[in-house]
């Protein structure tokens, strides 16, 4: 069963906030965003690290290696689906489990693909070869690459029974697709199977998988399947020189990519409405909005960009729809480097993070504030209590949303979360509900002083700009980016006994100037990459 | 016997040709219901069922409302058979002799949640609403809370009809907008294992084929050898975990065999594609649509409904003009005066949902059944919400919708004394099915039931 687990910082953070909540708190209830953020968690146990039971693949894991396996006609027979995010991240072992329906479902994709792409993927067989020695050729071939590890002897005569008998009634291809079918059911396929050796680190070819699906998200390649088998990962420097071999490879920009779009929450921004009545237009900004987010933090990902490049870089991307939106100058046709406008800067500034963290119809400080202390610094506010009353209406047209948001939030018993939130909040207030500048509101200057008011980096700032400077220099948010990575890497939330190992990799990047790609490089430093994560009883 | 075909289901739903005495192909294959001893077997335990209670129910739906409603616009005038509906559930009006309504029931589990300190206004509600379970146990820091306990009527219901003969497709339709979730899952196993939410319509359908019942029986017999193997597969892992891992193994294995089972009695459920609309008003029509084609031919007799989440980030309905989210708007209905929008707003959602009710079980009451019922007879569509009003929950919005050939009394308003258990009400719904349960939920409950207040006296 999963524990909870401590955030340096939050259960103090809880505690104040708690003591705060009484009936009557307005303005939060509701935001989109607060379900992610629930009660205190029971008390740690010191040193106790966290555990990663057998859990399925995740569904982009799944078509990664379908794809992979059969091509890309493979991953499209899969069903429409979801899965659930815990902390964000849909990665999380405690949440990747089959019911009775999925695994019916998975059954059935399985038929699926071996009768209608997996031909195509088999071996070609010599001339004069019998049809069962073929079948047996192609299976050994592929059966070690479906289930991601050796296929021994007696296993691959067992497949064969199968194969004997769906070819005395179907014939020897049906019964060729029907032995990928049992594969592709396997539990060495459907799930990340790590048993480990009698010492509890895992076998070569689990630590192939564990890299290809933390680095790629997807099945180990020949070479590393090889690099396995050799014993050239029994090294460290056979790791390393696999790691940077996996880390030159586009499939792991792509994964890391995806690792900040979970984090930023862009998915939603293809689901968010907005009242096209305030904001008219606005799906058409959907689309330039999500390739600019994903420009600019791949470019920083292949480029050796830095985690402070993030928040504060003035360059980002967009075709002539988003830089009119910026209200910038295109330069030329298709996506193009586009140099942010005043008063922009990082991802914070674009419109991918400001419309997602946006009301439909207005902005939103609560929101934008929550997304800092949550996601930038790992310092959730402790969340509205049951029971509230009273919540933000529309602003009136004399008045701010800020003022508003003030107002609502003045009782003792909001202020103590809201004090910290809100002053976040409000370094946006220039940019509108779908991220649009604009420097007054209902005739109103916007005012845009706010606070960080938490972290190593807490004091006054003028503006989301001055706010972006500041995470971008604090340590402290390069050791939520560590957490952050943790859980998504190591599938799992943090538990006390593995906060020292999240300062390690945080020092590691800061070490290697700040790079992005040093949250990869950096685990394979850390013994924890080589062992099974789950132990219990073993 | 035929397969039910896209054209017969959609003249089911349309009832564009209301002169065909049934829906073509509602039937199974090698199924439960041919053959003479399985007929008698049949016989035997409706039998059983109706010494229990008159007209057992066959069908159970469950439909998961999220975010509550508000009292004043959302119960009814009058009381009895003498009501008015209130102009949130106003959509109903064509089906009201099939609906009860009540008032005076409450989510005692929810409530003593939150006193003890461990709710937050929706999870305890959505996951006690059909287990009469607390939850306490979750994902740290997620908004995924485990349950402390199952099942839920849903699954316990689905087991009588698996234990009284009957095997469908599935166990249950499973279907929602959202993946499952301490603020969206209300379908818990005994174990604690909530439904998936599934699209994937291959497990329920058949697609539109001319295979040779030889093809058939190839493929059942291939089916058959594969999943034998991927079960020793399975078995032969157990051993080599423990703990967590094997828990999780367990299942996967008990999932096989259940499977297994079914292939067994293959009911044979054709139907064409279902394209996914990307609007979601559409996609509303598609999950009761998906359930009314899978039921008329007999493929799952259970079934639950999570339009949303519950809670924070909840739905916006732009097609009906509703651009702040539900959830959103459920606290603003409570702080602002009368005359503020949020209230027809709020009410804007109700409308919509309770019209999207009344399609659903119009096209239910559309499609005949080889015996001459109608689908709906013979089921009960129970709607709930994780709230009632302000994250709380007495004087629940529970609503019931049931066929004639259902030991409900409906057509009324049913205003109960205050503070009635909903654990009550889960045994009274489970009692409709025929099932002999006195109590539902934690033993901390006492039993009970409201057999008295809802069936036909």
């Amino acid at each position: 069963m999963a524990r909870s687990v401590r955030i340096p910082g939050r259960r103090t953070r809880h505690a104040v906030c708690a003591l705060g909540f009484l009936a009557g708190c307005v303005g939060a209830v509701g935001e989109p965003g607060w379900s992610d953020v629930t009660e205190p968690p029971p008390p740690p146990e010191p040193g106790v690290m966290g555990s990663t039971p057998i859990h399925r693949l995740t569904r982009v894991e799944l078509a990664n290696t379908l794809t992979d396996l059969f091509g890309p006609d493979a991953a499209a027979l899969m069903p429409p689906g979801t899965d659930p995010e815990v902390q964000s991240f849909d990665s999380n072992s405690a949440v990747l489990t089959y019911s009775e329906t999925s695994i019916d479902s998975m059954m059935r994709l399985a038929e699926s693909v071996s009768e209608n792409v997996a031909d195509a993927a088999l071996e070609p067989c010599a001339g004069g070869a019998s049809e069962r020695d073929c079948a047996s050729m192609q299976i050994a071939a592929i059966g070690p690459r479906i289930l991601r590890r050796t296929l021994p002897s007696d296993e691959l005569t067992e497949l064969m029974l199968l194969w004997d008998d769906v070819q005395l009634r179907e014939g020897a291809a049906v019964a060729t697709r029907a032995v990928i079918q049992r594969l592709l059911m396997s539990p060495d396929f459907q799930y990340h199977i790590e048993l480990g050796d009698a010492s509890g680190r895992l076998t070569p070819e689990e630590l192939a998988s564990r890299l290809s699906y933390l680095v790629w998200e997807t099945m180990p390649d020949d070479a590393l399947f090889d690099a396995a088998r050799s014993g050239r990962l029994d090294e460290p420097e056979g790791v390393a020189g696999e790691l940077e071999r996996m880390l030159a490879d586009d499939r792991a920009n792509i994964a890391m990519l995806r690792f900040f779009e979970q984090w930023v929450d862009l998915a939603a921004l293809d689901g968010i409405v907005k009242d096209e009545a305030v904001y008219p237009g606005f799906d058409a900004l959907r689309g330039p909005m999500r390739d600019e987010f994903r420009a600019f933090v791949g470019n920083l990902v292949e480029n050796d960009g830095t985690i402070e490049d993030l928040f504060t870089s003035q360059r980002t991307y967009g075709d002539e729809t988003l830089a009119m939106f910026y209200g910038t100058t295109p330069t030329g046709a298709g996506v193009q480097p586009i140099d942010l406008p005043a008063g922009r800067a990082g991802f914070l500034g674009q419109g991918a993070f400001l419309a997602v963290h946006g009301k439909a119809n207005k902005s939103s400080p609560i929101l934008r504030g929550v997304f800092i202390l949550d996601r930038v610094l790992c310092a959730p506010p402790a969340p509205p209590p049951p029971g509230v009353v009273a919540m933000v209406g529309e602003p009136p047209v004399t008045t701010t949303t800020r003022a508003l948001i003030e107002s609502l939030t003045s009782p003792s018993q909001c202020a103590v979360c809201h004090a910290e939130i809100n002053p976040i909040g409000y370094t946006f207030e220039s940019f509108d509900g779908v991220g649009r500048a604009r420097t007054e509101e209902n005739g109103v200057a916007i005012d845009t002083t706010g606070e960080l008011t938490t972290g190593d980096a807490a004091g006054a700032v003028s503006g989301a700009v001055e706010l972006a400077g500041a995470l971008g220099r604090s340590r402290d948010v390069r050791t939520c980016m560590s957490t952050q990575w943790f859980r998504s890497r190591f599938r799992r939330s943090e538990q006390d006994g593995d906060l020292e190992l999240i300062d390690r990799v945080a020092d590691a990047v800061t070490a290697d100037s700040d790079r992005i790609r040093a949250l990869a490089t950096a685990l394979a430093a850390e013994e924890a990459l080589y062992l099974v994560h789950y132990r219990e009883a073993r | 016997m035929k397969p039910i075909t896209r054209r017969a289901a959609l003249r089911g739903f349309g009832g564009i040709l209301v002169s065909l005495p049934v829906l073509e192909g509602c039937t199974s294959f090698d199924g439960l219901w041919s053959g003479p001893a399985r007929q008698a077997e049949a016989r035997q335990v409706e039998a059983r069922r109706e010494s229990l209670v008159e007209n057992p129910a066959k069908r159970f739906i469950a439909l998961m409302c999220p975010d509550g409603m508000e009292p004043d616009f959302w119960f009814p005038t009058g009381s009895g058979r003498d009501f008015t509906l209130n102009v949130q559930n106003a959509p109903l009006e064509p089906i009201k002799q099939h609906l009860i309504l009540t008032k005076g029931i409450a989510n005692q589990v929810a409530i003593d949640q939150n006193v003890a300190g461990f709710g937050n206004g929706h999870t305890e509600g959505v996951q006690s609403l059909l287990t009469g379970f607390q939850n306490r146990e979750r994902v740290a820091m997620s908004n995924d809370w485990y349950s402390l306990g199952g099942p839920s009527i849903d699954r316990t219901i689905s087991a009588m009809h698996e234990r009284d003969g009957y095997v469908g497709r599935v166990r249950g339709i499973h279907l929602g907008e959202e993946g499952v979730g301490g603020y969206s899952s209300i379908s818990i196993g005994e174990d604690s294992t909530r439904a998936d939410y599934t699209w994937d319509m291959s497990v329920l359908f058949d697609s539109p084929g001319s295979a040779t019942a030889i093809a058939l029986e190839n493929a059942r017999l291939r089916r058959r050898s594969i999943l034998d193997g991927t079960i020793a597969d399975y078995t032969r892992l157990q051993p080599r975990v423990s703990g967590e891992d094997k828990l999780r193994l367990d299942a996967h294995l008990e999932s096989l065999r259940s499977i297994e089972r079914r292939m067994e009695t293959v009911v044979t459920c054709v139907h064409d594609t279902f394209p996914m609309p990307a609007d979601g008003d559409e996609r509303r029509d598609l999950i009761y649509d998906i359930i009314t084609a899978a039921m008329s031919c007999d493929a799952a007799r259970v079934a639950t409904v999570v339009f949303h989440h519950s809670g924070g980030g909840g739905p916006q309905l732009p097609f009906v003009g509703v651009f702040e989210d539900i959830h959103e708007l459920s606290h603003q209905v409570v702080g602002e005066p009368p005359e503020h929008g949020s209230h027809a707003l709020f009410t804007a959602y109700h409308q919509w949902w309770s019209r999207k009710t009344l399609r659903f079980v119009e096209n239910l009451k559309s499609i005949r059944m080889p015996d001459g019922t109608t689908l709906f007879d013979e089921t009960v569509i129970f709607q709930g919400s994780e709230i009632a009003w302000n994250h709380a929950t007495p004087d629940m919005p529970f609503l019931i919708l049931a066929g004639d050939r259902t030991p409900f009394d409906t057509g009324r308003f049913v205003e109960l004394a205050p503070q009635q258990l909903h654990t009550h009400l889960l045994v009274t719904l489970l009692q409709a099915f025929g099932h002999d349960a006195t109590h539902v939920g934690d033993p901390v409950y006492p039993a009970g039931d409201l057999n008295s207040a809802f069936f036909k006296p």
